[in-house]
This record gives C-alpha cells, sequence and structure tokens, in this order.
C-alpha cells in the first residue's frame, strides 16, 4: 500500500493523445502510464509510456471499428499484461474516451479486473461530441452505465464543452491539442489530489462514497496562474475552463473536490487566500474536499483543479430501505374507512390512533415491509372484525 | 472450557425461541449419527433472531452445551452456528471472463476466474458475506448452464447469489460461542441454507424448491434450484407476532396466547370452527373465557397468509414462482402449526409438505420435528465442508477450494478483526 505507485492507464485512441500529453506534462514523473488501444497507428511509441497493443494476434493492428464487443474481446485477451500492469499498485487512474469500440468495451474487462484485484480506481471518461451522432452516444451512454455498476469512482466529461473555451478561429489540430492539454491537466489534477504524499489529501475512501452507487453529472475546471498576483488570477482562469459550466453550476454543485498544487515557494498565505476565495464562490451547503500539494517541477506556478459533482438525486438522509417507522403512519381503520389513501401531512398531527396496538413489540426494531408496520396485528391492518361474543 | 476436538460435529442455533445444540458423528455415507441434543428456551433475550442479553444468552449457551456434552460422553468438537436476523439481505453478482483459449473452449481456468471475478463483488464495508452460491454460468451472456467446462464460447459470465448481514451483528453471535466454547465457530451459515441441507432433499433435474422456515422471531425462505440456491430472503414475522395477534385480538396475556396458539391454533378457518369453542383459563380469580375456534383461526391464518404473501412477492420480483415445480418445504416451529401445509399448498399452488430433517439416525423421537431442521442442517454443511477440505481430486478442485475456505472461514475472520 505503500509504494504510491499510480498508473495511469488510457484505453483507446482518444485516451492515447491525453496519456502522451500528460507524460509530457510538468510534475507527471511519478506516475506511471500505459496505453492499450488495437490501433496500430495509435500506439506510436513515446518515452515514458508502456504500449499493449490488444488482441494483435487477431486485430493484427486494425481498428476494431467501433465495436464495443470487439474491443471488449481484444482487451480481454490482454488480461495477464494489464493484470501484471497493475500489480502492486496504489491507484489505476483509467482514462477511456467512451462512444468507440476499443474504450466503451475494453473499459468494461478493466473495471472488472481492478475489482477483482480490489484496486483502487479512479474512471476518467469523456463522452462523445454531439455531432458524432446517436450511435455514438447510445454507446457510450450504455459502457458508462455497465461502468458505472462495476466501479466506485466515475468522472463523465462531456467532449462538447472542451471546445467552448477555444476561440473559434484556433486552427482545428491546435484546438485538439489544446482540449487534450485540457483532459491531461484535469487527470493529473485528481491523480495529485488523491496522492498520498501530499500536505493535505482527499482521501480515496471518502470519494469513493461520494461518487460510489450514485447517478452523478461531474464537471472539472483547471485554473494556471503564475507571477505575483497568481493567487487572484487561478481563480480567475478556473472560471474560464468552460469544462465547469456556467459560474452558477458551480455554485450549485452539491460536492467540491478542489486540489491545488504550487511549486516549492507555494506560502501559507497564498494557499489560504486561493482555498478561501474558491470556498466564498460555493453555497453553504456544498460539501468541499480539499487537498494541497507541492510539486517542485511547478516552479512559480500555480495550478488548482476542482471535480464538481452535481447528484440527479439528492442522496437521502435516510435509507430508502428503511422507511423512519413513524408512529402515526396512515393505518386502515377497523372498518376499512382510512384505506383510501388521503393527505398524508394529516396524519402527522398528534391524534391519538385507535386500536393500533404493538403487544410485545412495543420498544423492538419493527418489522417493516414496503412501508406496513407488520408487527401491528394483520387482522388489524386489514380490518378483519373477529368474532368475540364469548 | 477446555474441550478436545473429535470427530464430534456441533450444531448451535441460537434461536428467538429456544437455543438448539445438535451434536453428531458422521457415519461416512452422508448420514449422520446424532449423540446429542438439548434446547434451553430463551424467550424474550433474542427478539427477532437477534441476542439482545449477550451474558445470560451465554449462560443459556454454556448449559446447553454442558448437557450435550454429557449426552455425548466425548466432548464437543468442531462447530457450526447458524445466523439469522433482519439484518440478513442477499444480492446477486455477476462476474466475467472472455475466453483465451485458441479454440473458445472454456477451460477449468475460465471457469475458476469468472467464479472468483463474481466473488470480487464488494459488499457494503459494514456488511460480511456469510454464504455465497453457485447459481449458474452464463455463455455468451445469454445461455445459462451448469455444466459449462468444453462449451465454446466467447464469454464465461459465472452468476453468484451472496448471502451478507450486518458485520457487528454476525460479530455479536461468533463472538458468544467463541466465548462459551473456548474456540471459535469453524463456520457459520445463513439459518436458510443450513435448513437446505438439513432437509436432504432429493433434486430432480429442472425442478425447484422452496423451502420455507418459519422459526419464533424470523422466517426464512430460500429457492433450491438443481443443487444450488437461487434466491433467499428473510422476513422477519414469525410464531412470536401470530402470538402477539392472538393476545391482542383475543385480550389474552401472551404467555395464555402462546399456550393457544400450541395447542388450539389452526393454519386454516375450518368449517367446524364456527361451532366448537375453546375454553382458556386467564386468571385465578377470573371465569373462563371460551371463543370460538373460527376467531383464532381467522386470526392465525391473515397472518400466515400475509406472511406468504410477502414471501410470493419476493420471489415474483426475482422471477423465481416458475421455479418451484417441487414445491414447498416448511419447517421451523411454525411448521407444526396444523393444517400450515394445506394454506401453503393453497396459496403457493404447488404441493407442499412439512420437512423432517432427513439422512440421520439415532435419538429420532427428539429429532424428528421441522424445529430441528437447522442445527441439523448445520451438522450436514459441516460435514460437507469437511469432506470438501479433504477432497483433492483435481487441480482446478484446489483452486475452488482455496476460494470456498476464504468463504467459509468467515467465522474465524469475524473474530479476527
Amino acid at each position: 500500500m505503500s509504494n504510491g505507485r499510480t498508473v495511469i492507464l488510457g484505453i483507446g485512441g482518444g485516451a492515447g493523445k491525453v496519456i502522451r500529453c500528460m507524460a509530457a506534462n510538468k510534475g507527471a514523473s511519478w506516475l506511471e502510464f500505459a496505453h492499450i488501444d488495437t490501433d496500430a497507428v495509435d500506439l506510436e511509441n513515446v518515452p515514458g509510456v508502456t504500449c499493449l497493443s490488444a488482441g494483435s494476434d487477431w486485430a493484427k493492428g486494425r481498428s476494431c471499428g467501433g465495436d464495443p464487443l470487439l474491443g471488449e474481446k481484444a482487451v480481454g485477451a490482454n488480461i495477464r499484461e494489464l493484470k501484471a500492469l497493475v500489480a502492486d499498485t496504489e491507484m489505476v487512474i483509467v482514462v477511456g474516451c467512451l462512444g468507440r469500440g476499443v474504450a466503451s468495451g475494453g473499459i468494461q474487462i478493466v473495471s472488472r479486473l481492478v475489482r477483482e484485484e480490489e484496486l483502487l480506481a479512479f474512471f476518467f471518461v469523456t463522452m462523445p461530441f454531439s455531432y458524432e451522432g446517436n450511435g455514438r452516444r447510445e454507446i457510450a451512454e450504455s459502457a458508462l452505465r455497465n461502468l458505472r455498476e462495476n466501479s466506485d469512482i466515475v468522472v463523465a466529461v462531456q467532449n462538447d464543452l472542451l471546445f467552448t473555451t477555444i476561440a473559434a478561429d484556433t486552427r482545428a489540430n491546435e484546438a485538439f491539442a489544446m482540449a487534450d492539454q485540457v483532459l491531461a491537466d484535469g487527470v493529473q489534477g485528481i491523480a495529485e489530489l488523491v496522492r498520498c504524499h501530499g500536505m493535505m489529501s482527499v482521501d480515496f475512501a471518502s470519494l469513493r462514497a461520494l461518487l460510489k452507487n450514485r447517478e452523478a453529472h461531474c464537471s472539472f475546471g483547471i485554473g494556471h496562474a503564475s507571477g505575483a498576483n497568481k493567487t487572484v488570477e487561478v481563480i480567475d482562469d478556473l472560471f474560464k475552463s468552460r469544462m465547469l459550466g456556467d459560474h452558477d453550476f458551480l455554485a450549485r454543485s452539491d460536492v467540491v473536490v478542489a486540489s491545488l498544487i504550487g511549486g516549492t515557494d507555494l506560502s501559507i498565505g497564498d494557499m489560504n487566500q486561493c482555498l478561501s476565495m474558491l470556498g466564498n464562490q460555493l453555497a453553504p451547503a456544498t460539501c468541499s474536499y480539499i487537498g494541497a500539494n507541492v510539486v517542485p517541477e511547478k516552479g512559480d506556478e500555480l495550478q488548482l483543479t476542482i471535480v464538481s459533482v452535481h447528484y440527479k438525486q439528492k442522496p437521502a438522509l435516510v435509507p430508502a430501505s428503511e422507511p423512519a417507522p413513524s408512529p402515526a403512519k396512515p393505518k386502515r381503520g377497523r372498518k376499512g374507512k382510512a384505506k383510501v389513501a388521503t393527505d398524508e401531512k394529516q396524519f402527522d398531527l398528534p391524534f391519538v390512533e385507535e386500536m393500533v396496538s404493538l403487544g410485545i413489540f412495543g420498544n423492538v426494531p419493527p418489522t417493516i415491509v414496503k412501508g406496513e408496520n407488520l408487527d401491528v396485528p394483520t387482522f388489524q391492518r386489514q380490518g378483519v372484525v373477529l368474532d368475540l361474543d364469548d | 472450557m477446555a474441550r478436545k476436538p473429535t470427530e464430534v460435529l456441533t450444531g448451535i442455533e441460537i434461536g428467538t425461541s429456544a437455543i438448539k445444540v445438535c451434536a453428531g458423528h458422521p457415519l461416512g455415507d452422508g448420514s449422520i449419527s446424532i449423540i446429542g441434543v438439548d434446547e434451553t428456551p430463551c424467550v424474550n433475550k433474542v427478539v427477532k433472531g437477534e441476542v439482545q442479553d449477550v451474558e445470560l444468552i451465554k449462560e443459556l449457551l454454556e448449559d446447553t452445551l454442558n448437557r450435550v456434552e454429557e449426552a455425548t460422553g466425548c466432548g464437543i468438537g468442531k462447530a457450526y452456528l447458524a445466523i439469522t436476523g433482519a439484518h440478513i439481505a442477499s444480492v446477486n453478482a455477476q462476474g466475467g471472463v472472455p475466453i483465451q483459449a485458441e479454440d473458445r473452449k472454456i477451460t477449468n481456468d475460465d471457469i475458476v476466474n469468472a467464479t472468483r471475478n463474481a466473488r470480487g463483488y464488494r459488499l457494503p464495508i459494514d456488511q460480511i458475506s456469510i454464504n455465497s452460491c453457485q447459481r449458474a454460468y452464463l455463455i455468451d451472456g445469454e445461455r445459462p448452464m451448469s455444466q459449462p467446462l468444453g462449451m465454446v464460447a466467447g464469454t464465461l459470465t459465472a452468476d453468484i447469489h451472496f448471502i451478507y448481514g450486518n458485520y457487528n451483528n454476525v460479530q455479536t453471535s461468533c463472538n458468544l460461542v467463541d466465548e462459551v466454547l473456548g474456540f471459535p465457530a469453524t463456520d457459520i451459515a445463513f439459518a436458510g441454507i443450513a435448513d437446505m441441507y438439513g432437509l436432504a432433499l432429493e433434486t430432480e433435474p429442472n425442478s425447484g424448491v422452496l423451502v420455507v422456515d418459519i422459526g419464533a422471531g424470523v422466517t426464512e425462505y430460500v429457492v433450491y434450484y438443481e443443487e444450488g440456491c437461487m434466491h433467499s430472503g428473510q422476513v422477519t414475522i414469525g410464531c412470536e407476532q401470530l402470538a402477539n395477534d392472538l393476545s391482542i385480538g383475543l385480550r389474552l396475556p401472551i404467555p395464555k396466547a402462546r399456550e393457544v396458539l400450541r395447542s388450539n391454533g389452526s393454519a386454516m378457518r375450518r368449517a367446524e370452527g364456527g361451532v366448537r369453542h375453546v375454553k382458556v383459563q386467564t386468571g385465578l380469580a377470573h371465569p373462563p373465557r371460551t371463543f370460538k375456534e373460527s376467531t383464532i383461526q381467522t386470526i392465525i391464518e391473515t397472518r400466515l397468509l400475509e406472511l406468504f404473501q410477502i414471501v410470493r412477492d419476493d420471489l415474483a420480483e426475482h422471477r423465481m414462482l416458475e421455479l418451484l415445480s417441487n414445491g414447498v418445504v416448511l419447517c421451523g416451529g411454525g411448521a407444526l402449526i396444523p393444517h400450515i401445509a394445506e394454506l401453503a399448498a393453497s396459496f403457493f399452488a404447488v404441493p407442499a409438505r412439512i420437512g423432517q430433517p432427513g439422512n440421520v439416525t439415532g435419538a429420532e423421537s427428539e429429532i424428528q420435528s421441522p424445529r430441528y431442521v437447522t442445527p441439523i442442517g448445520l451438522l450436514h454443511l459441516g460435514y460437507q465442508l469437511r469432506e470438501m477440505e479433504k477432497s483433492n481430486a483435481m487441480p482446478f478442485w484446489e483452486v475452488m477450494k482455496k476460494d470456498l475456505s476464504q468463504i467459509s472461514n468467515v467465522a474465524k475472520r469475524a473474530i479476527k478483526f
């Protein structure tokens, strides 16, 4: 657990670009990079990146044509290599651009592998551009659904948001490079966040608790700044990154996970100022997890990464499976008068209910099935009249 | 209490009505010779299958074990403990592997890996796995198969049924047994799983049976299909609720209500119930009260029908109802209520019968009761687990065995941490 190895595993072509971008980043030397793909063209060798050719015996270096089943099969054939790669790691960050074959299919294999090996894993996936059509979106959505079932932390971001910050007259190849860089920075920010030797680290368990089994919409933002006024500028820059959504979107988020990375000269004053400014932007109810770390290679630069989480459904305070036993549940009366469920609020009034008896089950945990307290005699709940003429 | 470990297996059930202990000696042919049986009532100290007063239960368990030990004459060996209660839940987990062989035939390795993958299912952190059962293998994600070895396939998925419970609740029971015995229980099992072994059901291919164990506090149910547990569950309704209903409905003190349930209970309304009367002496100063039998029967029938309805709803939700071609087997104390089998048969629309402990010899008059199915089932389960540890027929089996023993040592792990 303590060796601190963190592997960033890219699956498919899109992720490969992000991985290469990250490998070239400053301060990424503590990370290990790997890229798995069927397409030999994408598997261009870059120092520091382990390349795995998936299903090379039958795919023969060709792409799998956008079929997730083929992608699953191809990545599945390399499961031994993957297993060796992730053995003894502290954390695996899996990057995939969903919507095409290798990423959508292969990521399922990887998610099962990490579950089997009981590793901590963080899935960072992108959803296809809307102009790529419905077919791809469906593949991506179904892959994401399966992924969510098998894994604890999934951050899904929309590709559509990637280009919103870039000026329209930017050259297309530069725009793509910039988009890759944004993703790379995001992944690195997350890696730094949970890096265990950080000054302030957010532990994996709390991230897991945030995202496990929850349909959540995540977005992330990155701000960079350097110079004298960097603490203010980094916040400004953060809000410029449109992956975050608009300003309100951040303010309305349920949970914010923030990671601040600075060079060795990061002072406590800067850190305080920066993080408290960020805190001011959030709603009071927002739950925030903040990490900070020093990376010497950053020099004067300050990088602030935040992941904003919006739950699709707010987590219930009381687990839904165990509704709190309310003593004034609408009970069906003896003659079935109250069978029609009327306004439930009315029953909250402290009326003394006639004929609801628990007997020996008065002060034991109630047996509640489908909202009914089964400790109350069935004949009372069903309004059966007993013949008691003794 | 130092006890020498011998070939004696011990089944312990800390039930809501009584602590039941059975000691038996495996005869090698699958049957077990019962050499000691005892029980101690523990009403009100265990509620809905959960121990309320640990110190008192420890004393009662120690007394019971002492009496069983005297009866066996050779001490108490490996102990197996039944677990039940409201905290038990179950889930089906699936794990898949792509078939890697060139000819795409499923090998033993694939089966082991798929099973392992499914077993990698992570329970919530405060839950602990109690039993896990192989449900089926799916070939290419759709064709269910019980023996996939050698089939040609793209992927193999193992489907496993996990029964899990709250870590602390399980640990309470395990610690209790550990402290009384002086050594930890060899294994624990969900009471419904123990029942499955205790009934010694004769299974036929493609036929399933529903086992319903109506205890005093908890009703456990298990769907047993082709030698595997397909589904299980529990409801914390049992005979205590019946007694409570009678006590409230007839306005009787609870001990009298229990007596009425035992001596005059009937699960179904009978035609003659309207004219026959039951006399109950409620106290020295009061004249005896009379009730129509039909009133008592109505109270019991409505409660039992509701209980069956809950079980059937759950089975319907998991699409288990169509598997019950072999009917329903009832056991536990609730199975002693007259006519309950008829009620179950008419409700589930399949044959129903009262189960007795199977494959046992000795002390027959005492144990031939549906109440003893669980503790005797623990002995059968213990015997089979032990046999599994002994056998080393195939290397494939070795791996499975290792996995199994990891699962089966839950009791020890529960104590260790």
